[in-house]
């Protein structure tokens, strides 16, 4: 069977190997029965016969077209069945394809889920913030916040130190995007002593861990007189932030220095006796403290002791 | 004309019983149609599932030896069963050719 096989399949090599033999074997086994179904019987050559057999062979082409008779053609669920089953080169081919495309789509979304939800809701908080600039150092975030809240709803406001400039900038977040493209028109007012400019944000406010926002009226006082300060030298200790901003601003009465000889920079934060000079601190941004420029913003959360150790007396 | 009507105008052009003009008269594609049709309704007896396919292959040889096919049983199983393995051949090549591209 598998050399007759062989014989359909490659016709040049079955004619050459001993496929021929079978194919004679069998043109002997049918010929007799040929003889006795016909009604008139013929003698003919036996290679004759066996020609004929072969080129019969030859011609049977797998990739041959279907044919439907016409009671078949209009039965849409026997297409459906046939096609289900049909081998056909053709079939597989499409099978394969289908099978290749579904798992690109599947592998792509898969992919691209967590970073097209992350980008998402990264854009759509862009798009609710608005950039800030040429504020004075009279001008507090409660303020700015203040004023804004007649565009719509502030979720989030930071005020930051400009190292190129004695005038601030800020970022303001808003609830919609419609307060954000309201804050637009504010754009030229006078705050403090000062006209501001109103630009579109192109960068969104991180949100602060929730656990270190202030829990009480006390912490949200301690708040409002405490900075964050980065790009701190990593060989800067303590006293060294303590001394700088003491002289530069005011009396500190807590300070956190946080951070590792690993990381290249550390961060502190600055907790002030009087509010004023936490806004003052503010001003420092730009100056190099050991050998690295700081920059200084106002703290969302304050400076909490730590239980090894007690509350210092103000 | 039914089905039974034109198989025995088959059988009499391929036993020579009757003059080959029954059929030539016909256009060509008329011809095959009817042959296909008396052919698939056969192959449907032996191979239901894959008759469509067999029937179309079978069609593609001379129409004489269709013809032949349609008047020997013998022959027309022979016939059958050589396409089928034809195509169960063919089915394998065509699983290892779309393993190979997945790869």
């Amino acid at each position: 069977m598998a050399a007759i096989t062989e014989m359909a399949t490659d016709s040049n090599d079955v004619i050459n190997d001993g496929g021929t033999g079978d194919g004679i074997e069998k043109s002997t086994d049918s010929k007799p029965e040929i003889e006795s179904d016909d009604l008139k019987p013929k003698s003919k050559p036996e290679y004759d016969q066996m020609k004929k057999l072969v080129a019969m062979f030859k011609k049977l082409n797998p990739e041959a077209k279907e044919f439907f008779p016409s009671y078949k053609r209009n039965t849409n669920q026997s297409d459906d069945f046939v096609i289900a089953i049909k081998p056909s080169g053709e079939d597989n081919k499409k099978v394969a394809i289908n099978r290749r495309r579904r798992n690109n789509y599947n592998q792509g979304r898969r992919v691209r889920l967590p970073g097209r939800a992350s980008k998402a809701q990264r854009e759509d908080s862009i798009r609710r913030t608005v950039y800030v600039s040429d504020i004075d150092q009279s001008v507090t975030e409660e303020g700015l916040a203040g004023l804004f809240s007649s565009c719509g709803q502030v979720v989030d406001c930071r005020i930051c130190g400009d190292p190129n400039s004695v005038l601030r900038f800020a970022f303001v977040e808003f609830s919609d995007d419609q307060g954000a493209r309201s804050a637009l028109s504010l754009g030229g007012t006078m705050i403090g002593y000062y006209p501001v400019r109103v630009l579109p944000s192109k960068t969104a406010i991180l949100p602060v861990n929730p656990t270190f926002l202030p829990r009480s009226e006390d912490e949200r006082e301690m708040c409002s007189r405490t900075i964050y300060c980065t790009n701190v030298d990593k060989n800067a200790t303590e006293d060294d932030v303590n001394t700088f901003f003491q002289s530069a601003c005011g009396e500190v009465t807590r300070l956190r220095l946080l951070g590792d000889q690993v990381h290249s920079t550390r961060i502190a934060f600055v907790e002030f006796a009087m509010a004023e000079s936490a806004v003052a601190a503010l001003n420092c941004s730009g100056i190099v403290l050991g050998s690295q420029p700081i920059r200084v913003s106002p703290s969302k959360t304050p400076v909490r002791s730590r239980i090894t150790r007690s509350p210092s007396p103000n | 004309m039914n089905r039974l009507c034109f198989f025995n105008k088959v059988v009499k052009v391929a036993r020579g019983d009757s003059p080959p003009f029954d059929l030539a008269s016909l256009p060509p594609k008329e011809q095959r149609d009817l042959i296909g049709e008396t052919l698939f309704f056969m192959v449907e007896e032996l191979e239901p599932q894959f008759a469509p396919k067999i029937t179309g292959m079978i069609l593609e040889l001379d129409q004489d030896k269709v013809l032949h096919l349609l008047v020997t049983p013998k022959a027309f199983k022979e016939m059958v069963k050589e396409a089928m393995e034809v195509l169960a051949h063919s089915f394998l090549q065509q699983m290892k050719i779309a393993r190979g591209k997945r790869c």
